[in-house]
C-alpha cells in the first residue's frame, strides 16, 4: 500500500520534482562557477577573503529564496489535485489509516524535496571542500541551512494551507505562514541561527500537526 | 428483514442557520438497492457525504456495517466502494496506473472486471484520464467499483452528464453485477428513469424530511394520479393531507395520493367541488415522483 501511494504522488509530482531538481543543481552549478572564475582568473585568496572577511553567506545566498519557492510549488502540485473537485474524498475513502495517509503523502513531498536540496547543497559544499577550510564549509553550509529549512516549512505549511478547506482559513493560514517563513530570512549571517536552527526544525515537524488539522477540518465539512 | 447495511437514526444537519433536515431515519438493508431521490438542494449528497465521513452531522449518528461512519475504520471502508458525483477520479493518472493504484488496496481485486469494461473504450491504455470524455471517465468510474467487489455501493448522482448510450451501459453493468453478487447499493439520481427498475427501494427527500421509503414497486402500484374536468377552474383544490401537491394542470384537475378513487371523490364532493371524467393516470416512476415533490 505504501508503495501504491508513492506511485500516485510520484505520478503527480515527478515532472515538477525533475524541474526543480534541475534548477537547483545549474544554480549550484553556477555558484561553482563563479568561484572556480575567482580562483582561476582572480586569485584563490580572494574567495578566502569572501568568505572569511564579508562572512555573509556569499555565493549561496543568491539561492536563499529557491528552496522556499520550490517547497510552495511542489505543495501546489501534489495537493492542488487533491483538493480539486475535492478528489481527497478518494484518497481519505481507500482503506488505509487516514492520518497516516495524509503524512505519508506529505513525507513524500518532503523526501523529494529534501532529495533536491541534498544534491544541490552538496554539490556546492563538496566543491567548496576541495578549496577552503572545512570550518569555512561548515560556516557556508550552516549560512544557507536555514534557507532548506524554510523549504521545507514552506512545502509543509502550504500543503496545510491547500487542504483548510475553508477560503477564511487559507487566508489567515497563508498570513501566519508568511510570517513564520520570515523567521528563516532575518539575518545572512552564517552564525546567526546556530543556536535556534534546531528549534525551528522541531518547529516546522510540527507543522505536520496543522496538515491532520486541515484534514479534520475538511472532514467535518467546513465551508465558507 | 435483512440485516442493515446502513443505519441513520435521527440525523440532523444544518448548513449555517440553513436546516437541511431533521430528525432523518432511514436504514438500507443487505441485498437491497436504494435509491435515495429528491429534487436539488434536497440533500442527496449531504446525505452521501454525511455517509462517507466527510461531513459531521449536528445530531445523532450514521452506522455502516455497525460501525459509527465518524470513526470507520479501514476495514469497513474496504468494503465500500464509493462513486463521486460527477465521477470524480484522479485525472491525472491513466487506465493502467489507477487500476495498479486501486489494486493494491484492495485483496479481492479482480482486475479482470475492469479490463473487460476497459476493453468497451477506444481510448489507449496510456491516455491520461483527463483526455477522456464524460461517459469514458464513467466507465473508469464504474470499471475500479466492479473490480473492486466491495459489499456496499455509494453511488452519488451516477447518471450526471452521461449520453444515452453511457447511461445505458452503466445502468446495465450495475444491474448485472449487483443482482448476480447480492450487492447492497446505495445511489441518488437526477434521472428518475434511470432507477426505474434498477431500484428495489427508495427514499424520497423533500426540503428537510423524508416523504417516504417505499420498495419502488410498492410506490408504482400505490400511487396514483387522478383528472378530472372542472368547470370552474378558478377553485381551489382541497389540500386533503392525503393529496400531494392537487392543482390544475393543462387545464385539468390533478390530485396525487396513495388512497383510491372513491376516497378522492368523497373529498371532492365534500368541498363541493363538481367534476366530469374523473380518470385514473397512468404513471411512471418519474411521473410520482413530481407527484409526491411537485413540480418546483
Amino acid at each position: 500500500m505504501n508503495k501504491a501511494i508513492f506511485f500516485k504522488e510520484w505520478i503527480k509530482t515527478k515532472r515538477t520534482f525533475w524541474i526543480l531538481f534541475a534548477t537547483m543543481v545549474c544554480f549550484s552549478i553556477y555558484i561553482i562557477f563563479q568561484i572556480f572564475h575567482t580562483c582561476e582568473f582572480v586569485s584563490p585568496t580572494r574567495v578566502w577573503n569572501n568568505f572569511i572577511i564579508d562572512d555573509k553567506g556569499v555565493y549561496i545566498n543568491q539561492m536563499q529564496f529557491l528552496p522556499l519557492l520550490a517547497g510552495i510549488i511542489l505543495a501546489f502540485v501534489q495537493f492542488v489535485p487533491e483538493i480539486t473537485l475535492k478528489r481527497i474524498k478518494l484518497t481519505l475513502h481507500v482503506p488505509y489509516p487516514q492520518k497516516r495517509m495524509l503524512l505519508m503523502m506529505a513525507l513524500i513531498g518532503v523526501l523529494e524535496l529534501t532529495t533536491i536540496f541534498v544534491v544541490s547543497l552538496g554539490l556546492y559544499t563538496a566543491y567548496l571542500s576541495t578549496i577552503v577550510s572545512h570550518e569555512v564549509v561548515f560556516s557556508s553550509f550552516m549560512a544557507a541551512l536555514p534557507w532548506f529549512v524554510a523549504g521545507i516549512a514552506s512545502y509543509i505549511l502550504v500543503s496545510a494551507i491547500c487542504i483548510e478547506p475553508t477560503w477564511r482559513g487559507r487566508v489567515i493560514g497563508g498570513l501566519t505562514s508568511a510570517i513564520f517563513l520570515r523567521i528563516f530570512f532575518v539575518s545572512v549571517l552564517p552564525k546567526a541561527y546556530s543556536y535556534s536552527i534546531v528549534g525551528l526544525i522541531i518547529v516546522v515537524l510540527l507543522c505536520f500537526l496543522l496538515m491532520l488539522r486541515s484534514m479534520f477540518r475538511f472532514k467535518q465539512g467546513l465551508q465558507d | 428483514m435483512n440485516e442493515a447495511v446502513i443505519e441513520c437514526e435521527n440525523l440532523t444537519h444544518f448548513y449555517g442557520k440553513r436546516k437541511i433536515y431533521e430528525n432523518l431515519n432511514f436504514t438500507v438493508p443487505k441485498g437491497r438497492i436504494m435509491g435515495l431521490l429528491g429534487k436539488n438542494g434536497t440533500g442527496k449528497t449531504t446525505t452521501i457525504n454525511i455517509l462517507m465521513g466527510y461531513l459531521q452531522p449536528r445530531g445523532r449518528e450514521c452506522r455502516i456495517f455497525g460501525e459509527n461512519i465518524l470513526n470507520m475504520s479501514p476495514e469497513k471502508r474496504k468494503r465500500i466502494a464509493l462513486l463521486l458525483e460527477n465521477h470524480v477520479q484522479y485525472t491525472f493518472m491513466n487506465i493502467e496506473q489507477i487500476e495498479k493504484y486501486y489494486g493494491a488496496f484492495y485483496p479481492n481485486w479482480n482486475k479482470d472486471a475492469y479490463y473487460e469494461l476497459m476493453a468497451k473504450l477506444k481510448v489507449a491504455p496510456k491516455q491520461l484520464i483527463s483526455r477522456m470524455s464524460c461517459g469514458q471517465r464513467s466507465q473508469v468510474a464504474l470499471g475500479l467499483i466492479l473490480a473492486q467487489n466491495a459489499d456496499l455501493l455509494v453511488l452519488d448522482d451516477f447518471s450526471i452528464g452521461l449520453d444515452p448510450g453511457y447511461r445505458r451501459l452503466f445502468i446495465e453493468y450495475l444491474e448485472d453485477y449487483t443482482k448476480s453478487e447480492d450487492k447492497t447499493v446505495f445511489m441518488t439520481s437526477h434521472i428518475i428513469q434511470d432507477l426505474d427498475g434498477l431500484v428495489d427501494d427508495c427514499i424520497v427527500m423533500d426540503y428537510g424530511k423524508i416523504l417516504l421509503q417505499k420498495p419502488i414497486s410498492e410506490l408504482k402500484k400505490n400511487f396514483k394520479t387522478f383528472t378530472f374536468e372542472v368547470a370552474d377552474q378558478s377553485v381551489k383544490l382541497p389540500n386533503d393531507p392525503e393529496f400531494y401537491h392537487p392543482g390544475f394542470v393543462k387545464g385539468l384537475g390533478e390530485i396525487n395520493t396513495f388512497k383510491e378513487a372513491e376516497y378522492v371523490k368523497k373529498v371532492l364532493d365534500d368541498h363541493s367541488i363538481t367534476y366530469t371524467n374523473f380518470k385514473r393516470k397512468t404513471i411512471t416512476l418519474e411521473d410520482a415522483f413530481v407527484g409526491l415533490t411537485g413540480k418546483y
